[in-house]
């Protein structure tokens, strides 16, 4: 299976303060991958770094390498602003552009990478975009409403539909349901399963069982080390490494 | 015993209630009386002409400040022209970008500024303008009203940038959209309710002023359309009517003084409309 | 190293630009003090330290001396301060402590329509409806029965330090009000209840609590309120009389620097044009002073609120 992500000794500081640790992994093409672990062991830190959203904080430091489908990420080659429209990132906090419709907020992103698209192309990505968050048929009606009028698990589809218009192959998301409520959570995973047919899907989570539901594969993060990462299945339940273990069955949290 | 100091105690506490609601009370009464007089004093001159006409000679009936508004709304527009971008793009430079030297020096700088008197603008743009020129001027007026505009407005724009949450900002930014485009085209106009708000206060209060361009626009009797000379603003004629010997200018200056406080008003309800059509 | 986020060539134009703008507004503060500086140099050079002492004002004989207009400038905001504070700072608690939910609204809005009122339309209003007032009802007969006492001496006409500094309160009063209720609102709930939990007064509260904890914010906003009604110059001029001479009484006329400067400078030249920028450059100096002082002592206190004390 081909890999989209090759990462390679991957290193991070804040200041002084090591965030991530020689980090070895790859993420192959339309698979899910669930990162897990503890509070603080740099799994948010470590998914910042795919798409390079460290760049604006002071004081960040790396070193390693971030292969993106062979060429690393960190070069001087790479824009990072064109990487980031093929690595599409949705945040714990749905975070629709306030003061935007629903239609405004999707397009957005079309509109402003310097393309020039007529307004029927705009409309038919809008709804192409909306139809696979799963989002179309309840705002069809509404295109026009404000983008943080609509409930928190909407405001959710509405930011994966948003990242999904400007056609990324990589869809990274930060604990995108711990802000949700169940229902919700649970229409947002169907949808991941859905879309990992078309896009390789990185997703943190602080939840294992959600971890285990979703994923191909699942890394275990413990204090800035990958500690182990292996299909789903065997994570949960014949870990090759102890910590895993103690993390899975509850020593710690 | 308790009985006494219970009641000494009860009537401290009636009375300085009663003290602070007095206080209250003269709080806004002259706001009440200054508003009667506008309005009762103020009608008497208060006809369609005022708005028409150019003032006439002492004695003369009639008459009325219609070179004045043309001023004011000149003069202002002027103002606004080159203080309005100034300000905005200091604004966004001290709230997007302003973590520097350049900043915290500019922060101060605006700071200071608006503490000056309005009047010592006036002796700036005086220097600057009207000796070397040799003229006042509508220019000069307006140089010294840019000098409290920018201010006020750097200030409200930077506040307004700094309520958008950086969750905005994070989201533009993983869209893959440049710097710059997601600054002025999320992150500003998200903001800019408030920014637009802050520039109408901005001018209503530019709109008012009459000390800067007392040696700057000087005033003028006469219609005149040309920016590099002298030229008539709706304070300046109330000022030196009120301040005339003429029974009937003093009528005019009540009259005119309605004028500038509904001009004054209703940009500042609009100011204040703007703001709640944001929720 | 990488190619840097917001690094490109359009995101460092616009960067560049806009601290261009910035750069701009720091000049042109810049500018305005070395102008002013520049122009009073022959006023300096001419009076020195001696200006602010002498008392002599005369374009003819070329001698300029800026006591007078200091004398009122001071006189005229100290006694707005004055009476604009306690008015202020009780208003202030009225609204905060004692006013029914439904009033609150409607007085900060009065309040806030007196801020913006221009000081043009104060001058008129004080011209023909405040100084007959304060002659007939209150300087007139008080100059009958204590005109023996200096501050009330007559002649009373109507226009008179007075005026200008009762002018000048109802001038400040909205920011004093604002600044004093912002300092009452950070007053920590739980030490309110405590005082009246143990049987005290609304009354007592507000003196313990409120006189305890706010005393430097009421200072902080009295300096802002003084650093504006420095500054004031239309109202001031139109009802202070415009004389340029010093009396000990209240109800005589005075002048003010910005008054001065609004009525001599569009016709001046020469020393006296220096001399009235001179006037104009001490009269910002202070203002800035003042200002500073105020913004050190409110900010200080807003640093206080939010480490909860």
């Amino acid at each position: 299976m081909e890999n989209v992500f090759e990462i390679r000794d991957l290193s991070s500081w804040f200041g002084d303060h090591q965030v991530l640790k020689s980090l070895r992994m790859d993420i192959a093409k339309n698979s899910v991958t669930s990162v897990m672990g503890p509070s603080g062991c740099g799994k948010s830190t470590f998914i910042r770094c795919l798409n390079r959203m460290h760049d604006m904080t002071p004081g960040f430091r790396m070193s390693g390498e971030i292969l993106l489908d062979g060429t690393n990420i960190y070069s001087e080659k790479i824009d990072p602003v064109y990487l980031r429209r093929r690595v599409g990132m949705v945040f714990q906090q749905p975070n629709p552009f306030p003061r935007m419709s629903v239609f405004e907020n999707v397009a957005v992103g079309l509109k402003l990478n310097g393309g020039k698209l007529s307004r029927a192309d705009i409309s038919e990505k809008v709804e192409r975009s909306l139809v696979m968050a799963a989002l179309w048929n309840e705002v069809k009606d509404h295109l026009r409403q404000s983008g943080v009028s609509l409930s928190g698990g909407q405001q959710q589809r509405l930011c994966i539909a948003r990242a999904l218009a400007v056609e990324p192959e990589v869809l990274l998301m930060d604990e995108p349901c711990s802000a949700l409520d169940p229902m919700s959570t649970a229409k947002i995973e169907e949808l991941i399963e859905d879309l990992s047919e078309k896009y390789t899907i990185a997703v943190v989570t602080h939840n294992m069982q959600q971890a285990g539901r979703i994923s191909d594969q699942v890394a275990f993060f413990l204090m800035g080390e990958l500690i182990e990462m292996d299909k789903s299945g065997k994570i949960f339940t014949n870990p090759s490494d102890k910590r895993t273990e103690e993390y899975i069955t509850g020593r710690f949290g | 015993m308790m009985g006494t100091i219970s009641f000494r105690r009860k009537a401290a506490d009636r009375v300085m209630k009663w003290v602070f609601t007095l206080c209250a009370l003269l709080v806004v009464l002259p706001l009440f009386l200054i508003f009667f007089d506008l309005v009762i004093k103020g009608a008497k001159e208060l006809r369609w002409t005022l708005l028409i006409d150019l003032p006439h000679p002492v004695g003369e009936p009639g008459g009325g400040i219609a070179n004045g508004i043309l001023g004011t709304v000149a003069i202002t527009f002027l103002t606004m022209t080159w203080s309005v971008p100034v300000a905005v793009m200091a604004g966004i430079y001290l709230a997007e970008y302003g973590r520097g030297k350049l900043a915290s020096a500019a922060r101060f700088a605006v700071d200071t500024l608006s503490g000056v008197p309005s009047i010592i603008m006036g002796i700036f743009s005086y220097i600057l303008l009207v000796l070397p020129m040799k003229r006042f001027s509508a220019w000069a007026g307006a140089a010294a009203l840019s000098m409290i505009f920018i201010p006020v407005v750097v200030r409200t724009t930077e506040e307004m940038l700094r309520t958008v949450p950086a969750t905005v900002r994070e989201a533009a930014l993983a869209l893959g959209i440049e710097r710059w485009k997601a600054t002025l085209r999320i992150t500003v106009r998200t903001a800019w309710p408030g920014i637009l708000t802050g520039i109408l206060l901005a001018m209503a209060r530019i709109i008012g002023e009459t000390a800067p361009l007392l040696f700057t626009a000087l005033g003028n009797q006469f219609w005149q359309t040309k920016l590099d000379q002298p030229m008539a603003a709706v304070p300046l004629q109330v000022f030196t009517y009120a301040i005339s010997p003429y029974e009937d200018w003093h009528d005019k200056a009540w009259a005119g003084a309605l004028v500038l406080i509904t001009m004054v008003l209703m940009i500042n309800i609009a100011a204040r409309v703007l703001t709640r059509e944001k929720r | 190293m990488a190619a840097q986020s917001g690094k490109n060539s359009r995101d460092l134009a616009f960067e560049k630009a806009s601290a261009f703008f910035a750069f701009v507004v720091l000049f042109l503060a810049l500018l305005l003090f070395a102008v002013l500086l520049r122009e009073s140099i022959p006023a300096l050079r001419k009076f020195g330290a001696a200006f602010l002492v002498t008392g002599t004002w005369d374009p003819v004989l070329e001698k300029f001396g800026a006591l007078p207009f200091i004398y009122g400038t001071l006189v005229s905001s100290f006694l707005a301060i004055l009476i604009a504070v306690p008015l202020s700072v009780g208003a202030a608690i009225f609204i905060n402590e004692f006013a029914p939910p439904w009033l609150k609204a409607p007085v900060s809005l009065l309040a806030e329509l007196l801020a913006a009122i221009p000081s043009v339309i104060y001058g008129l209003w004080g011209i023909f409806v405040l100084v007959p007032i304060l002659r007939d009802g209150l300087m007139k007969p008080l100059t009958k029965y204590l005109g023996w006492i200096p501050l009330f001496k007559g002649p009373v006409y109507g226009p008179s330090m007075l005026a200008a500094g009762v002018l000048l309160s109802i001038m400040i009063i909205p920011f004093i009000l604002s600044v004093s209720r912002e300092v009452l609102a950070t007053v920590p709930q739980r030490q309110k209840e405590a005082v009246l939990s143990l049987g005290g007064t609304r009354w007592e509260m507000i003196r313990i609590v409120i006189g305890q904890h706010c005393l430097p914010g009421i200072f902080g906003a009295t300096i802002l309120g003084l650093g504006r009604a420095l500054g004031e110059t239309m109202a001031v001029t139109m009802v202070i009389g415009n004389r340029p001479e010093i009396f000990a009484s209240l109800f005589q006329q005075g002048y003010s620097m910005a008054a001065v400067i609004a009525n001599e400078f569009a016709e001046a030249g020469g020393l006296q044009l220096s001399s009235l920028i001179l006037i104009g450059l001490l009269l910002m100096l202070v203002t800035l002073v003042v200002n500073l002082a105020a913004k050190g002592i409110l900010s200080k206190m807003v640093a206080r609120a939010s480490r909860g004390i």
